[in-house]
């Protein structure tokens, strides 16, 4: 699995920056274009600013992704999380989040239906969700 | 101060445990409290916990919340066959719902780490459902927002897995 803390590159206007400006405390120079200045917040790291989420081992963020595949009110939240970044789309895979997919997770809208929404489904049912199972009539 | 927690040992009857937080600040507190923690518990049981428990990796606003809530739910687990508690569950659950809805993100997701540190399920249970019932119905956008995630797909990745979760949305 990933290390929750990424690395972040650089971005290239710091790079063309003077070496000794004040990039790394997050005040950027007035002549810093609006880019930079973002990016050095983020660069920064510990901020309120930074992902949360980044303290975060993968077993715990797998459980708050499973509470919310238990308590979905409608596919789009397992999905929608899936949809944020390349951890959670990892994570939102995981067998111990497809297990606990709630009734309404796995309820593919009538007109929906799609190869995808299938294999979705298939992979809950492998995992162990009684919802995907009863969904697909098995 | 070692004297001092080698006395509170006796204190007051029930067991007394200091807990000592990484910025050094101390909580004096019942076995009975301390051992809501799993990782007290077993140090309880292999009687390490005379001089202080050091919790290199708690900060002293974290651990107060933590001693706040298990002294809250301490009477939880003893005297639980008690009929007459109905009324004390109900102030347990409003104590537990206004412990994590007020906090800033940042706050949460250090009770979460100090709770898994310190092996205390239903806190971390409870912090865990807080931060599922934030990320419920909410769009991706919104989900980066709430929580200063980076987007780190790609346009044309995003836009594949969109296309593949397309089933999953209303639209």
């Amino acid at each position: 699995m990933r290390s929750p803390r990424r690395r972040r590159g650089v971005h290239p206007a710091a790079a063309t920056a003077p070496p000794c400006s004040a990039m790394a405390s997050g005040a950027a120079s007035p002549r810093s274009p609006p880019a930079a200045k973002k990016r050095a917040v983020v660069v920064a790291g510990d901020g309120d600013d930074s992902d949360v989420f980044d303290r975060l081992p993968d077993d715990i963020v797998l459980v708050v992704l499973s509470r919310l595949a238990a308590n979905a009110a409608s596919p789009a939240d397992v999905a929608s999380a899936a949809l944020t970044c390349r951890r959670f789309r990892e994570l939102a895979a995981h067998p111990a989040v497809l297990s606990r997919a709630s009734a309404a997770a796995v309820a593919v809208r009538w007109g929906a239906w799609s190869e995808a929404a299938h294999r979705f489904l298939r992979r809950c049912a492998a995992a162990g969700s009684h919802h995907a199972c009863y969904f697909l009539g098995m | 101060m070692a004297a001092a927690a080698a006395e509170a040992t006796i204190d007051g009857g029930g067991k007394m445990i200091i807990l000592i937080s990484a910025d050094g600040k101390r909580f004096e507190v019942t076995e009975a409290v301390a051992s809501q923690s799993q990782l007290i518990s077993n140090m309880i049981e292999d009687d390490c916990t005379e001089n202080g428990v050091r919790l290199p990796n708690v900060d002293g606003d974290i651990l107060t919340m933590v001693v706040d809530y298990c002294n809250m739910h301490a009477g939880d687990a003893a005297a639980d066959g008690d009929t007459t508690k109905a009324s004390s569950t109900e102030e347990l659950k409003k104590f537990d719902a206004e412990l994590v809805q007020a906090l800033e993100n940042p706050v949460l997701f250090k009770l979460i780490l100090a709770a898994n540190f310190l092996n205390i399920k239903s806190l971390l249970d409870m912090t865990c459902q807080r931060v599922a019932d934030m990320m419920s119905g909410k769009t991706p956008e919104q989900m980066r927002e709430t929580f200063s995630i980076e987007n780190d797909f790609t346009p044309e990745e995003e836009a594949a897995i969109r296309q593949e979760n397309a089933w999953a949305f209303d639209d």
